[in-house]
């Protein structure tokens, strides 16, 4: 009431409130405006896209992960100002000057998103040093948005791929354990799993002679003058194959040579293409690996080989030739 | 409850006070009244006012010269409080015209009427101190609002008006209203109605709900006011004996009318059965 | 009603116009502003400090289910910032400050005082209803600010004591909630303006209701515990609804 007030404690305490609240205030503004980096002076980019993917004026721009910046606004490309590339979208960027050199030519903008709630951001990669730096309005690359939707789409094609695969890989073995078809029966039947016991057992007998010094392909095995011969045929066939490498003589041409290559790989294509004949059953061949017969004349020359190695059993002399080596 | 009032002398030196209260009033007087002999300082003519269908007053006309005391006398709810509130214009009249020294408060414009406004005090019934501010804030009240006296002029003239309706500033200055008695508060709304020094002071059943020893010392105190500041005084009252006392001329309303106006004597005197009836 | 409605718009148009012109009474800004935001703080903070515990906590249970445990300080500050700071803090200065500017006025306007000021030439929209409205309309955003301050502290306890989060990510989080709405005039986030502008807005509510049905008291002591009554309940209802209107009207300003 009095013309000429003292400073009263009431006026004290709002002014110390005030105070308070504005402090309060400015230092929510300061922190705030740092996180969403408003201080800084920013220049401008801009990224053509076909699609803004949900990006919103105010979403973060981020050059390798770390914040430099906000998308200030997306806008559409007039249909006419379009020409031939697919970008329909004009979106720009407002970044930070200090971080300028690490955006250059080769840098790619792209939208990802970030976090549970899937909130929309442009990261962009560093450029290669030795490109030009952008400049303040220049159209920064872009790299197709790593949409979370395609890529569940290519992920459920591969899922069904694989599904497709072993389905039939199971299908296959089913039957192959239950004895169908010749591989099948190789593994189930008895009587070949005899038949190789029993060649084995020739096979021990003709080889053990050889393994105690008996006959003459033992002694060959002792003999040291044999022993200097290999060698020098050893090197001998060393300088003819460092001949063939250079690409010398008829071989060696031969070898170096590049229409024996395409010849060589269109013969191998041409046998991949009668295997796949093979494969399917058809032409001679494919009839007998597909024909029970097969196993039956294989089972014909596994008891026959058994008879000839008991014949060279009883008589080693009659079938073992004398041994020349060249 | 009033025995806690401190009366008794007023304080030394008040005298000289109340002489130059007393001789600044006159020449206020002479620079505003005007030259007629006898000039209504207040009045009434042809008042009407309704609040909805209910007619409070039909063609009222009453008036008061300078150093008169007019008392308006009723019963409860005839509208006499009404009057006191058109004469500040608290509320305007339908028809007719409201005088405060001349001029019609109810027609002048608004800085108008609020200059007449300060030419007037008025006491409410139950005082309506500022119950926030204490008593020397609420006296003060009118001073720091209309007038740029300094600190010390306006302390020495609450003091001043404080001890002229006998009460000790020293003890009663610091208090809230609370802290007081009806008649304290009753004299502390009397001391800030004048310390403006108006011509013209009104009021509201000043001795309602007193007890009849504060009633006469409050009616004392009228009457001091008019011999000693030659204020012009309206009191709207439904105290007939208290009227009687104070009253240079007085008025009955009933029924939205004037029934009657005189002197206390001629009032005392009549045969009317309604104001025989109303005197007791 | 009808009427009604047409006298609080009268009122607010008086008050604007006093707002505006001398005299003006300092003193009496001064007080209320002591009386409408000071002694509101401490009631605001208590407030304040169980509104962010129990937002965190409540953020964490639903949020756990997702493993998203993270965002709890950015729905803490979020959801403080713009709604619940200002209307709880609104609504606790109605229940306070609004129900003793209703009952002062009232017992000013039955026990006279009000005409008593008008017989000595003051116009009771000056001294009685301008000081209160001001002060409202910047203590209001004051009181906000500092429960807002005590209620992300709140969620912040929660988040440390409760959920092993640190302050640092708990604040960081808080901010990048506001830095995210955007800014207005490049430093002030959007989000600001939203909490401060309610609370001025709810300022003037409470004041401009609460003087309005203080002065219409009538009918004695009885009648200024009615005027009282109306006045809490009239400015919560229109806080609220402004509420919703304000957030209609910034969202359409500042879309994000």
């Amino acid at each position: 009431m009095r013309r000429s007030e003292p400073i009263t404690w009431d006026q004290m305490r709002v002014g110390f409130v005030l105070i308070v609240s504005l402090v309060l205030l400015a230092l929510c503004v300061l922190f705030v405006g740092r996180i969403g980096d408003v201080f800084g002076e920013r220049y401008q980019l801009v990224a053509l896209m076909e699609s803004a993917s949900g990006l919103r004026p105010g979403a973060p721009v981020q050059v390798a992960g770390r914040g430099v910046g906000q998308v200030e606004r997306v806008e559409f490309i007039a249909p006419e100002e379009r020409g031939d590339s697919e970008a329909a979208v004009a979106v720009w960027l407002g970044v930070n000057v200090d971080i300028r050199e690490q955006i250059r030519r080769g840098s790619r903008a792209r939208v990802r998103t970030q976090g549970l709630l899937g909130d929309r951001l442009i990261d962009i990669e560093p450029g290669s040093p030795d490109s030009a730096i952008l400049v303040p309005g220049d159209t920064i690359g872009t790299a197709p948005a790593l949409s979370y939707d395609e890529l569940l789409g290519q992920a459920a094609d591969a899922v069904l791929g694989l599904t497709q695969l072993s389905n039939d890989l199971s299908a296959t073995l089913a039957r192959v354990s239950s004895g169908e078809g010749s591989l099948g029966r190789l593994l189930v039947d008895e009587a070949l799993y005899d038949g190789l016991v029993d060649l084995n057992e020739n096979l021990a007998a003709v080889l053990g002679p050889i393994a105690d010094g008996e006959g003459s392909f033992a002694r060959l095995l002792e003999d040291e003058e044999f022993y200097d011969r290999l060698v020098s045929s050893t090197a001998r066939f060393d300088t003819v194959t460092a001949a063939l490498a250079a690409g010398e003589g008829t071989l060696g041409r031969l070898l170096a040579s590049d229409s024996l290559y395409r010849a060589v790989a269109s013969s191998a294509t041409r046998a991949n293409a009668i295997l796949g004949l093979i494969e399917n059953g058809e032409g001679a061949v494919g009839q007998l690996i597909g024909d029970e017969t097969l196993y039956e004349e294989f089972l014909k020359v596994v008891v026959d080989l058994n008879a000839f190695l008991t014949e060279v059993r009883a008589n080693p002399g009659k079938f073992i030739p004398p041994i020349r080596v060249f | 409850m009033s025995g806690r009032t401190p009366d008794g002398a007023p304080e030394p030196g008040s005298e000289a006070f109340e002489a130059e209260l007393r001789d600044e009033i006159r020449r206020e007087l002479e620079t505003h009244g005007g030259g007629s002999a006898q000039p209504e300082i207040v009045e009434l003519r042809d008042v009407w006012l309704s609040f909805g269908t209910h007619e409070v007053l039909r063609g009222v006309s009453l008036g008061v010269a300078r150093g008169g005391t007019l008392c308006i006398l009723g019963g409860s709810g005839v509208g006499k409080s009404t009057i006191l509130r058109l004469m500040l214009r608290l509320l305007l009249p339908d028809r007719g015209e409201v005088l405060i020294e001349g001029r019609d408060i109810s027609a002048v414009s608004r800085p108008e009427a609020l200059a007449l406004r300060e030419r007037m005090g008025m006491v409410f019934q139950g005082s309506a101190l500022f119950d926030s501010l204490n008593v020397f804030d609420n006296v003060a009240f009118p001073l720091y609002e209309h007038t740029k006296l300094a600190d010390g002029e306006i302390r020495d003239r609450v003091e001043e008006v404080l001890s002229f309706v006998d009460l000790d500033p020293a003890m009663v200055l610091p208090l809230l209203p609370s802290a007081l008695s009806g008649g304290m508060r009753k004299r502390v709304a009397i001391a800030r109605a004048i310390v403006h020094r108006p011509p013209i002071l009104l009021f509201d059943e000043p001795t309602s709900g007193l007890d009849p020893i504060t009633t006469r010392r409050i009616d004392e105190l009228i009457l001091k006011l008019r011999r000693e500041l030659h204020v012009c005084v309206v009191v709207v009252t439904h105290d007939v004996r208290s009227a009687a006392r104070i009253a240079t001329e007085t008025a009955l309303l009933k029924d939205g009318k004037i029934i009657f106006s005189g002197t206390p004597e001629e009032m005392h005197a009549t045969e009317d059965r309604y104001v025989r009836a109303f005197r007791g | 009603m009808a009427f009604a409605v047409e006298a609080y718009f009268r009122l607010l148009v008086r008050v604007t116009r006093a707002c505006l012109s001398r005299p003006f009474y300092r003193g009496d800004l001064v007080q209320q502003m002591d009386t409408i935001g000071v002694a509101s703080i401490f009631i605001v903070m208590l407030t304040g400090l169980f509104t962010g515990m129990v937002l965190a906590l409540q953020a964490a249970v639903e949020m756990e289910r997702f493993g998203a445990t993270v965002y709890i300080g950015r729905l803490v500050g979020a959801s403080t910032i713009r709604e619940l700071g200002p209307v709880l803090t609104a609504l606790i200065v109605t229940g306070r400050a609004g129900a003793g500017m209703a009952a002062a006025l009232g017992a000013m306007r039955v026990t006279e005082q009000v005409d008593a000021l008008r017989t000595m030439g003051v116009d009771p929209i000056r001294k009685l209803v301008v000081p209160r409205f001001l002060a409202a309309l910047v203590m209001l955003p004051v009181v906000t600010i500092i429960g807002d301050a005590v209620a992300i502290l709140g969620g912040l306890l929660i988040a440390v004591l409760m959920l092993d989060f640190t302050a640092q990510l708990y604040i960081n989080s808080v901010w990048e909630t506001l830095a995210q709405t955007g800014f207005v005039l490049t430093v002030i986030p959007i989000d600001l303006i939203q909490g401060l502008g309610k609370p001025f807005a709810f300022g003037g509510i409470i004041a401009l209701t609460s003087c309005f049905h203080g002065l219409r008291a009538e009918g004695g002591t009885e009648g200024v515990g009615r005027a009282t009554t109306r006045a809490v309940v009239t400015s919560s209802i229109l806080i609220l609804a402004m509420d919703y209107f304000l957030t209609q009207i910034l969202l359409t300003m500042f879309p994000s």
